[in-house]
């Protein structure tokens, strides 16, 4: 079990990897990103089918193990690769001494296009429509605006941002 | 929570909806699923509290709270799955109920401090849902893109990753120079620029 365990995540990471260096995009691309887990979970278990046959047992602890394998990595890669918190401290580790003043931080990130690229983003997966400088939240950004606000104040301390 | 487990394992005996599935393993999922609905609950009273003033805000004290109570439910799950005799599912369930609280921790996060969420939020409060980049840019959350960086400097020096003091960020910790590294190796990696 454990060779399968290991054998998934080795190609889901060579995967990853591939079609995200061979077609770069600044957008999240979840979906995606969970349908290729999802078919490397998949490929595993039928392996497992066919090596052991219907033990359902061996398939529960597998789709758990790879599940849990998953969900960690998809922690990891949303904390590491989009964080606010990471491009901050990425950009400390330029400087000598790794300190800045909070202003100079602050004009740089305004500077850059972070902001636009989120709204290009949301754009694209049709919460906005953006025309020129305005932007406007369409029906679709509408329904999760009013969701993201209602768990929010449930399952946090209030969304923040 | 036994009460709940108790309940639902004799409804669905009753109902026969386990026929189809070996028994066992249908109590190994249900063992799971309730001790992560009590950790969401405790959870939730936690965050409950905070709001109502009586525990300080605190983004690492709200962290490691979640992460005691990840570790109370696994101190609960053990004897709940020791009847099993086979170590697969006792496996497969802890994995599934580790992944099911990574899952809410991620979800939790994206809640408390989801940028792009927090923008339709703005969005869905100005009159006619719609504004201009910079109002959007100034508005950000009641407190800007500035509070915004603030915020995160403040909370990176909560987590003891950088010092942050009199306008001065930085230097970074040694968990701050790994976090950062890592970041910045994995971005690169998947060929991700400017985002963040």
């Amino acid at each position: 079990m454990w060779v399968n365990v290991v054998a998934t995540a080795v190609l889901f990471l060579v995967l990853h990897v591939a079609i995200w260096r061979l077609w770069p995009s600044n957008a999240p691309r979840v979906v995606l990103f969970f349908a290729l887990a999802g078919g490397c979970i998949a490929g595993s278990l039928a392996a497992s089918l066919l090596k052991e046959g219907p033990q359902l047992g061996t398939l529960f602890a597998l789709a758990g193990t790879e599940s849990l394998l998953v969900i960690f990595y998809s922690l990891v890669y949303g904390t590491l690769a989009r964080s606010v918190s990471v491009t901050l401290l990425g950009r400390l580790l330029r400087e000598k001494n790794s300190t800045l003043d909070f202003e100079v931080l602050l004009e740089e990130y305004l500077r850059s296009n972070r902001f636009d690229d989120r709204l290009h983003v949301m754009a694209q997966s049709g919460f906005v429509a953006v025309a020129g400088d305005q932007v406007a939240l369409t029906e679709k950004g509408e329904r999760l605006a009013k969701i993201a606000e209602f768990f929010g104040s449930v399952f946090s301390d209030g969304l923040e941002g | 929570m036994v009460w709940t487990r108790t309940t639902i394992c004799q409804f669905c005996a009753q109902t026969r909806f386990v026929t189809p599935l070996n028994e066992l393993l249908f109590k190994a999922i249900v063992d799971w699923v309730c001790v992560w609905l009590g950790v969401m609950v405790l959870d939730v009273a936690f965050l409950a509290l905070v709001r109502a003033g009586k525990l300080s805000r605190n983004s690492l004290l709200a962290t490691v709270a979640l992460f005691f109570w990840i570790f109370v439910g696994l101190v609960i799950l053990g004897p709940l799955l020791a009847p099993l005799a086979d170590p697969r599912l006792k496996i497969g369930a802890v994995a599934f109920y580790l992944a099911a609280c990574l899952l809410y921790m991620e979800a939790r996060s994206i809640l408390s401090r989801g940028y792009s969420l927090r923008i339709l939020v703005d969005l869905d409060k100005l009159p006619g849902r719609r504004a201009d980049r910079k109002t959007l840019k100034d508005n950000y959350g009641g407190m800007g893109v500035t509070g915004l960086l603030a915020k995160r400097v403040r909370t990176l020096a909560d987590f003891r990753m950088l010092v942050f003091a009199e306008h001065r960020v930085g230097p970074l910790t040694w968990a701050g120079w790994c976090m950062g590294y890592a970041g910045l190796i994995l971005r690169k990696s998947l060929c991700l620029h400017d985002v963040g």
